[in-house]
């Protein structure tokens, strides 16, 4: 499976409500070392209720400008959620399916952005 | 649906039928359609008349000049066009058609002429600035009789 | 001493550099029907490029990515393809268009017809992109183009009624032979005329192609403040030449050769000559400015390798797509379609295609992530939405005004 399949999928709950689309995905480094790097794994899938557009990078709350953009998408993307990719029961052409008992998460990215060093001197 | 779509069809198709022979055309709307090109007319002879001076008095190049006066003949060209394949609905409008297409033909020939001298052919800058300024005044009659109809 | 001489010639290439074919058609068929009335909108349209191209410039030097890099990062590959569709396509129609003016003002200078100055104008233009080094094609045709202040100059010595000249321009009115729907036609043409985009891509590359860094912001925000405003009088300009001589008169601007003839009536020869040699250089200038562009948005989203710092060996499809866009422009022109036509056209569709590539840099612009301590104030922001707000109503608008009007006949 590619992330192509699962962008912009219709989700469907345990009883087969709608729930949105698939608008990102999230990984965590903490898999096994690969190299110097710890292998990818697959966190969670965003869900948006109504629509299977970009969220544009606003998901993170510390992102607030230029506010009329910023409040528009994150208008648009209202009630989205994170589910952990355990919740998914299954993923068909077309759909994806969560099982029984799935858990809303809060999808906001709080702290600072990951930090450049050549752009933030130290201070 | 589709009863609909189809319905949408025939109603533009008969749209734009209507639209194809100036049926119901007033007199108003037959000037109006004569005065366009009859104005890029005067537009284009203006342009001639102000290249062919600009030559004569040393301000300008016969390459700048010669230029200007073949753009002029192509806008000619398609204010002719314009004329040409108007359709009068009575012989009010037939006998503007006929004065248009004389007008716009004589600055064809003018500009033509200004070509010439331009390029070192014939004739001198005073005939043919005098031609060019006859055809500005026919053009401007006959673009005043039709505006008089039009009301504008 | 060597830094007050940078930033002049930035500058100065920066005046240049922003007249194109567009400009100098849109304003004066402009000024020839409507005065100077629609003098505001050059006035919007500059302030807006100054505003686009000074944020993509920071985030160029900032994150050392430029525009298509981070339009295919941010929209994702299926979004940005199809605003890379779109821009590349309206980047070709410019490419066109300048090609296409660079004949007209060889005919203009020679008298010979356009479709023989042509493949010559193409050829030249390859072995420039080729060959030449970015900073002196950037210098030279900046500097060479400066001559079009002639058009200024005529504007003194024609000593037109400044009463009139600045009534209209101050309190601006439809004028009684034209319908509203046709003024807002060429509010939008000229707008779009001013704000093309291929500047904007071209000025965020040309700043990776001339490796500049943070340290380089400040002069790269003085040439574009400085220099893109000083451009925009030579735009007004132009209007007001043929406002003076064309308006009265009742002319209408259909050709290059009647853009020449108010300098001509001013200055004689000598303007004339000055003014065709400043033409041919800013359309050459245009003309290599929108075919690298197309290089560079074709190999930025592909991820392929680009610039012209690098050897054409070392950035084959780079060149390639050059290529293969100063042929299809050359081929266009050869079936004799009117250049001034592809023009009008050009900057209409430009005025269309902003939205796609001004919200990406916006949002970027303000993205800490990529921008650090460099992401947009808030003035900047405050300004940057009113545009925003412009040109997505500008960019709605240009369609149905198109078609009610009849591309502005």
């Amino acid at each position: 499976m590619i992330l192509g399949d699962l962008l912009d999928t219709p989700v469907r709950g345990p009883a087969d409500e709608r729930l949105g689309y698939v608008v990102d995905v999230r990984l965590v480094l903490d898999g096994p070392l690969v190299g110097p790097l710890a292998a990818p794994r697959l966190h969670g899938l965003l869900v948006s209720p109504r629509t299977g557009t970009s969220f544009l990078g606003y998901e993170r709350t510390g992102v607030r400008s230029p506010a009329l953009v910023a409040r528009w998408l994150r208008w648009r993307h209202r009630g989205t959620f994170l589910v952990h990719w355990q919740d998914v029961a299954a993923v068909e052409p077309g759909a994806v399916r969560l099982r029984d008992g799935y858990r809303q998460i809060s999808p906001d990215l709080p702290g600072r952005p990951s930090q450049r060093p050549d752009l933030h001197p130290a201070t | 649906m589709r009863v609909v779509r189809a319905l949408l069809g025939l109603a533009a198709v008969a749209a734009a039928a209507g639209c194809a022979v100036g049926l119901d055309a007033t007199p108003v709307d037959e000037a109006r359609a004569l005065t366009s090109p009859l104005e890029q007319a005067s537009s284009a002879v203006g342009t001639a008349t102000l290249a062919a001076e600009l030559l004569g008095d040393g301000r300008s190049t016969a390459a700048v000049t010669d230029t200007a006066l073949l753009d002029q003949v192509h806008v000619l060209q398609e204010a002719a066009d314009a004329v040409a394949t108007f359709v009068p609905a009575d012989r009010t409008g037939a006998a503007w058609q006929a004065d248009a297409l004389t007008t716009v033909r004589d600055a064809q020939v003018a500009v033509a002429a200004a070509r010439g001298w331009a390029n070192g052919a014939g004739s001198d800058e005073g005939t043919v600035v005098a031609a060019l300024d006859a055809s500005a005044t026919a053009l401007d009659d006959l673009t005043a009789t039709l505006d008089e109809v039009t009301g504008e | 001493m060597k830094r007050v001489l940078g930033v002049a010639l930035g500058i100065l290439t920066a005046i240049g550099g922003f007249l194109d074919i567009g400009d100098m058609v849109t304003n004066a068929v402009v000024g020839s029907r409507f005065g100077l009335s629609l003098a505001w909108v050059v006035v919007v349209g500059v302030i807006g490029i100054c505003l686009f191209a000074s944020m993509s410039g920071r985030v160029a030097a900032v994150s050392g990515r430029a525009t298509f890099e981070i339009i295919r990062e941010r929209l994702g590959p299926r979004a940005a393809g199809a605003n890379l569709t779109a821009s590349f396509l309206i980047n070709l129609l410019t490419l066109t268009a300048e090609v296409g003016g660079i004949a007209l003002a060889l005919q203009l200078a020679s008298s010979v017809e356009p479709r023989l100055w042509i493949p010559v104008a193409a050829l030249a233009l390859w072995l420039v992109v080729w060959r030449a080094k970015f900073s002196i094609m950037e210098n030279v045709t900046g500097l060479v183009g400066l001559t079009l202040v002639v058009f200024a100059v005529a504007v003194f010595l024609l000593g037109p009624d400044w009463n009139e000249l600045a009534d209209q321009a101050l309190s601006p009115t439809v004028p009684a032979a034209e319908g509203h729907a046709v003024y807002w036609y060429y509010a939008i043409a000229l707008f779009g005329a001013a704000m093309t985009p291929y500047e904007v891509f071209f000025f965020s590359s040309g700043a990776v192609e001339e490796r500049w860094t943070v340290k380089d912001l400040a002069q790269s925000r003085m040439n574009v403040l400085v220099g893109f405003p000083l451009g925009g009088i030579l735009s007004v300009a132009i209007a007001a030449c043929a406002a003076i001589v064309f308006l009265p008169a009742g002319i209408e601007v259909s050709s290059l050769s009647q853009i020449v003839l108010p300098v001509a009536l001013a200055g004689g020869k000598l303007a004339l000559a000055v003014v065709i040699v400043g033409i041919v250089a800013a359309t050459f200038g245009a003309a290599l400015e929108t075919s690298l562009s197309s290089g560079y948005t074709l190999a930025q989203f592909m991820g392929w390798s680009w610039g012209k710092f690098r050897r054409p060996a070392q950035a084959a499809r780079f060149h390639l797509t050059m290529i293969v866009c100063i042929l299809v422009a050359g081929a266009v022109l050869m079936t004799s379609v009117d250049p001034i036509k592809i023009t009008e056209f050009s900057v209409v569709f430009s005025a269309i295609a902003l939205p796609l590539t001004y919200l990406p840099i916006l949002i970027v612009a303000n993205d800490p992530e990529y921008m650090g301590e460099h992401v947009n104030g808030r003035a900047t922001n405050a300004l940057a939405l009113v545009y925003l707000v412009i040109i997505v109503t500008a960019s709605v608008a240009a369609i149905p005004l198109m078609i009610a009007t009849g591309a502005g006949s």
